[in-house]
C-alpha cells in the first residue's frame, strides 16, 4: 500500500440527510427516486395502439412499451450493446422482438432475452444476455407496469390488486361509508376510467403528502368547482380522536391507510378567533380519502356522486413526477357512458382534475425548493395536522418493497448535462415520455457553422 | 495436448489441459480458470492476458480479428477467447484468482458513537481512491493509530453503504484500542484497514426462517447482514434477532433494532437481559427465547457472540435437529487487551 498522504472523497452530490439524525421512517427519506417492485400506471391503453412503442421513466427506470398482437410488453428502454434507448427511434421487424436502432441487437419481447443481432447474426453474446421484463396488465382502460429490480424474482411478482385501493361494498363493513354508495374499483366489471397525466416538477413524496393532506383545505376556497357548487368548505380539519386513520396491512391486500373523514374523529374547523374569520353554513362536499403503496391515492364520492377519484405520483426522477388523476364510474350501458364521458369532458376535466387540482400542483412545487436537497425532512416543523404524513411515512417504510437507487443511465440523473440543457434551451422541459427522433437526417442544431461561401 | 499453467496476481496457478481446436477461454472456465471475460469475440478485452517471453502458447483461430494493437502482440499479449491452444507454456493474468482478496486501504474516521453503556459504533469512510469490497458478515483488520497491534471488527454496515463502513466495539477499561476510542479519536483520523476476512455471510436463502443470535458486539456482523437481506429484491424469509446483553444499559442500539423491526414485516426481535430487565426485554441470554422444542427444522441460524453463548447455542440447535452444515459461527475473538 502507498504510504501517500491520504485524501478524503470529494462530496458526493445527492442529498444531505445521509449525516443526518435517522428518522423513524428513514426508508421513505431514502426514497429520493421511489418504491421500485409495485405496480404503476405507464400508459392509458389507448396511447399504446397496435404496433405502436413508447418509452417512460419510472423510479429512474427506463422502460419501453410495445404493443402486439394485442398485448402490451414491457423491457428496459437501455440496449444491453452502448446503452441506447430503443424507444427514441423503434424498430420492430416482426411481432416477437423489438431491435435496437443503432447496432440491430434484437430482444425477444416475452422473455427479453438477446435473440439475435441484425448484422451479426452468430456472435456468441447472443442467447446469453437479454433485457429486464417488467410484467404488465391492462384494468379498465389503464397500463400498469410492474417496475422492478433486475434482480427481483417473477414468482414473487404480486397481483395488480395489492398496490390498488380497497375494493368496495367488500370492504363496507370494516370501512362504512353511510353518507355515500360503494366507490368503483378499477378492477370492477362494467368501469370506466377516465382521466389525464402530467408531468409536474416535485418529488413524488412531496405530491403524494399534499393528496392527502387534510389540513390544505384552505387553498382550495377559491376554487372554480367549490363556487359553482356553491361548497363552503371549513377552513380546516383536525383530527380529533386516536381513531382518526386506520392502517390495513393484510399481508395478500394493499397496504394503506383509511382516514375516516365525516365522522367525528376529524373535526372541521369553522373559527379563527385570532383573525376574526369565521365560515357560515358549512357546505362541504363529502368525501373520503385512503393512500396505500407505492403512493395510490382514492377519494371516495369525489367530485360528485357515484364516481372516485385515483391519483398516482410517479416518480420519474428524484425532482419530477406523472401525476395521474383518474375518474372511475360504473357504465354497464353504452348511454352510461356517453354521458360519463360528456361530463368528463365539460365538468370534471375543467373544473376538478384541472382547476381544483391545479391548484394542488402549485403548492407541491411551492414546496419542491425546500426539500430538494433532503434537508427538509429535517427542518421541516410539523402540527397535529400532519399526522396523516406521519403515519403515511412510517407505513412506506415498513411496507414497500424496494427502494429504488437511480441506475446508471437514468435520464434526470445528472441535473445540468449537455443533452438536458440544449432541450431546455430549445423549450423541451424535463418530462415523462421519450424524445422520438422523428428525422435521422436533420440534426436540429441552431448553432451550425457554414463553410466560408 | 497442451498443458498450459495460467498464473494469477495473488499467486494462484492453474493447469489446463488445453484441446486445440476450440476456444481457449471455453476449454479453461470448464476446468474452474476464474478468467474475466465478456464478449467472447476478441473485442472488450477482459479476458487478455500475457504470454511467458519464450513461448507463445496460444494462437488466433483462424478467421477472427482482436483488438490487440500490433505493439501489444509484439508484447506478448493474447486475448484467451479467440485463441487456442498450440503449445505448452505458461499465461499471465494481472488481477486476483479470488474476487475479494484481502487488501490493505486507508480510511476517514467520521464519528464514535456511544452505543450502549459499554459499547460504540466507530463510523469510518474510506479515502479517495482506496476501495474494499466485502460481504456482509465479514471482518476487517484495524491498525490501532499509534501502534502497529491490529485488532479485528466486523463491519455492521452492509456493503451497499460503502465507502462508509462501521463497527460495534465494545469497551474496555484498559486496552489499546479502547483507550484511543475513548480518549484520542476525532473525526478525519486515518485509519489503516486490511480485510476482508471471514465466511460468515448470509446463504441468501429466502424461504428458509432465520435465526440470528448474538450475543454483545456479536451483533455487529448479524446487522450487516440484516441490512443485505432488507435490501434484497423480492420476498423476504421469516427472521429472528435474539439479542443478548447483560444489562438493559449495555443493549447496543436498542433503539435502532425497533426500528429495523418495524422496517423488516418478517422481522422479530428479542433483546435479552441477564439481569434488570424491563418490560419489552427477555429475562436470560440470547437463547432463552428460542423454543427449541418447536424450532423449524429447516431454520438456518446464525451466532456471534463469547464462546460459551456459541457452544451453547450449537449444541442445542443441533439436538433441535437443525442441520449442522444450517449452524454458521463467528467466534468472537477476544485479544484481552482489546
Amino acid at each position: 500500500m502507498s504510504d501517500e498522504q491520504p485524501v478524503r472523497r470529494r462530496a458526493q452530490s445527492g442529498t444531505a440527510n445521509t449525516d443526518a439524525v435517522q428518522k423513524e421512517y428513514q426508508p421513505y427519506v431514502d426514497a429520493d427516486w421511489g418504491f421500485v417492485n409495485h405496480w404503476y400506471p405507464a400508459l392509458f391503453s389507448n396511447e399504446l395502439a397496435e404496433g405502436e412503442v413508447e418509452g417512460i421513466q419510472i423510479a429512474g427506470i427506463q422502460i419501453v412499451l410495445r404493443r402486439a398482437k394485442g398485448k402490451v410488453y414491457a423491457l428496459k428502454d437501455q440496449c444491453i450493446h452502448r446503452g441506447v434507448r430503443l424507444s427514441a427511434k423503434p424498430m420492430c421487424f416482426n411481432k416477437e422482438t423489438i431491435s435496437c436502432w443503432y447496432h440491430g441487437f434484437t430482444f425477444n419481447l416475452e422473455s427479453g432475452n438477446l435473440d439475435t443481432i441484425v448484422g451479426n447474426p452468430d456472435d456468441p453474446l447472443i442467447g446469453n444476455t437479454g433485457l429486464t421484463t417488467y410484467p404488465v396488465q391492462e384494468a379498465a382502460g389503464l397500463i400498469f407496469v410492474f417496475v422492478r429490480a433486475d434482480d427481483f424474482p417473477d414468482e414473487d411478482v404480486p397481483p395488480l390488486s395489492q398496490d390498488l385501493p380497497l375494493r368496495f361494498p367488500e370492504n363496507s363493513e370494516r370501512f362504512p361509508h353511510p353518507l355515500w354508495p360503494a366507490a368503483p374499483s378499477l378492477l370492477d366489471d362494467n368501469v370506466v376510467a377516465l382521466g389525464i397525466h402530467r408531468t409536474g416538477e416535485a418529488n413524488w413524496r412531496i405530491a403524494c403528502e399534499n393528496g392527502f393532506d387534510n389540513a390544505h383545505i384552505l387553498v382550495h376556497k377559491d376554487n372554480t368547482i367549490v363556487q359553482s357548487n356553491n361548497w363552503v368548505l371549513p377552513l380546516g380539519i383536525r383530527p380529533a380522536s386516536e381513531d382518526c386513520i386506520t392502517i390495513f396491512d393484510e399481508a395478500d391486500g394493499p397496504k394503506g391507510m383509511m382516514q375516516w373523514l365525516f365522522t367525528d374523529r376529524w373535526e372541521p374547523i369553522l373559527e379563527n378567533k385570532a383573525l376574526d374569520v369565521k365560515v357560515e353554513g358549512l357546505n362541504s362536499r363529502l368525501y373520503r380519502t385512503s393512500v396505500i403503496l407505492p403512493g395510490v391515492l382514492l377519494v371516495e364520492n369525489w367530485p360528485e356522486e357515484g364516481v372516485a377519484q385515483y391519483e398516482w405520483y410517479v416518480p420519474i426522477t428524484d425532482d419530477t413526477y406523472e401525476y395521474w388523476e383518474v375518474l372511475v364510474k360504473h357504465c354497464p350501458t353504452e348511454e352510461d357512458r356517453e354521458q360519463f364521458s360528456y361530463r368528463f369532458d365539460t365538468v370534471y376535466q375543467p373544473l376538478a382534475l384541472r382547476g381544483f387540482n391545479d391548484c394542488d400542483m402549485h403548492a407541491r412545487e411551492a414546496m419542491q425548493d425546500f426539500y430538494a436537497d433532503g434537508s427538509g425532512w429535517q427542518r421541516e416543523q410539523l402540527v397535529e395536522t400532519d399526522v396523516s404524513a406521519i403515519m403515511w411515512r412510517k407505513l412506506a417504510s415498513r411496507h414497500h418493497r424496494g427502494i429504488a437507487s437511480p441506475p446508471p443511465g437514468a435520464q434526470g440523473r445528472d441535473k445540468a448535462s449537455s443533452i438536458r440543457l440544449r432541450n431546455v434551451s430549445e423549450g423541451k422541459s424535463p418530462g415523462y415520455l421519450v424524445e422520438k427522433i422523428d428525422d435521422l437526417n436533420n440534426f436540429n442544431r441552431t448553432s451550425v457553422r457554414q463553410r466560408n461561401k | 495436448m497442451p498443458l498450459i499453467t495460467c498464473h494469477f496476481s495473488d499467486g494462484a496457478s492453474f493447469e489446463v489441459n488445453a484441446l486445440g481446436g476450440r476456444s481457449f477461454l471455453e476449454v479453461a472456465l470448464e476446468q474452474g480458470v476464474p478468467i474475466r471475460n465478456q464478449c467472447r469475440s476478441g473485442t472488450c478485452l477482459s479476458c487478455i492476458c500475457l504470454g511467458a517471453a519464450d513461448s507463445e502458447p496460444l494462437t488466433v483461430q483462424a478467421g477472427r480479428a482482436t483488438s490487440l494493437m500490433p505493439t501489444e502482440r509484439d508484447e506478448g499479449k493474447m486475448l484467451c477467447c479467440v485463441s487456442e491452444a498450440t503449445s505448452d507454456g505458461a499465461l499471465y493474468f494481472d488481477y486476483s484468482s479470488e474476487e475479494t482478496g484481502p487488501s490493505e486501504v486507508q480510511a476517514f474516521v467520521d464519528s464514535v458513537e456511544w452505543i450502549a453503556s459499554d459499547a460504540v459504533k466507530l463510523t469510518v469512510e474510506l479515502a479517495d481512491g482506496h476501495w474494499l469490497d466485502f460481504r456482509a458478515g465479514q471482518y476487517v483488520e484495524v491498525t490501532i493509530p499509534g501502534s502497529d497491534e491490529v485488532r479485528s471488527y466486523s463491519m455492521c454496515t452492509a456493503p451497499a453503504e460503502l465507502p462508509k463502513l462501521a463497527f460495534m466495539i465494545r469497551m474496555l477499561d484498559s486496552g489499546l484500542m479502547s483507550e484511543y476510542l475513548r480518549d484520542s479519536a476525532k473525526p478525519d483520523d486515518v485509519l489503516r484497514l486490511r480485510g476482508p476476512y471471514g465466511d460468515f455471510s448470509w446463504t441468501g436463502s429466502r424461504s428458509r426462517p432465520q435465526l440470528f443470535i448474538a450475543g454483545g458486539t456479536g451483533l455487529s456482523p448479524i446487522c450487516s447482514i440484516l441490512q443485505e437481506i432488507r435490501a434484497t429484491s423480492g420476498s423476504k424469509p421469516p427472521l429472528t434477532l435474539n439479542l443478548g446483553c447483560a444489562s438493559p444499559e449495555a443493549l447496543l442500539d436498542p433503539m435502532f433494532l425497533r426500528r429495523l423491526e418495524s422496517w423488516m414485516p418478517t422481522l422479530r426481535l428479542n433483546l435479552c437481559v441477564e439481569t434488570g430487565a424491563q418490560q419489552d426485554h427477555v429475562s436470560g441470554n440470547a437463547l432463552k427465547p428460542v423454543d427449541f422444542d418447536s424450532l423449524e427444522p429447516d431454520t438456518e441460524a446464525y451466532v456471534c457472540g463469547p464462546e460459551g453463548l456459541i457452544d451453547a447455542a450449537v449444541e442445542r440447535l443441533l439436538s433441535a435437529g437443525v442441520a449442522p452444515d444450517s449452524i454458521h459461527y463467528e467466534r468472537f475473538v477476544a485479544s484481552g487487551t482489546a
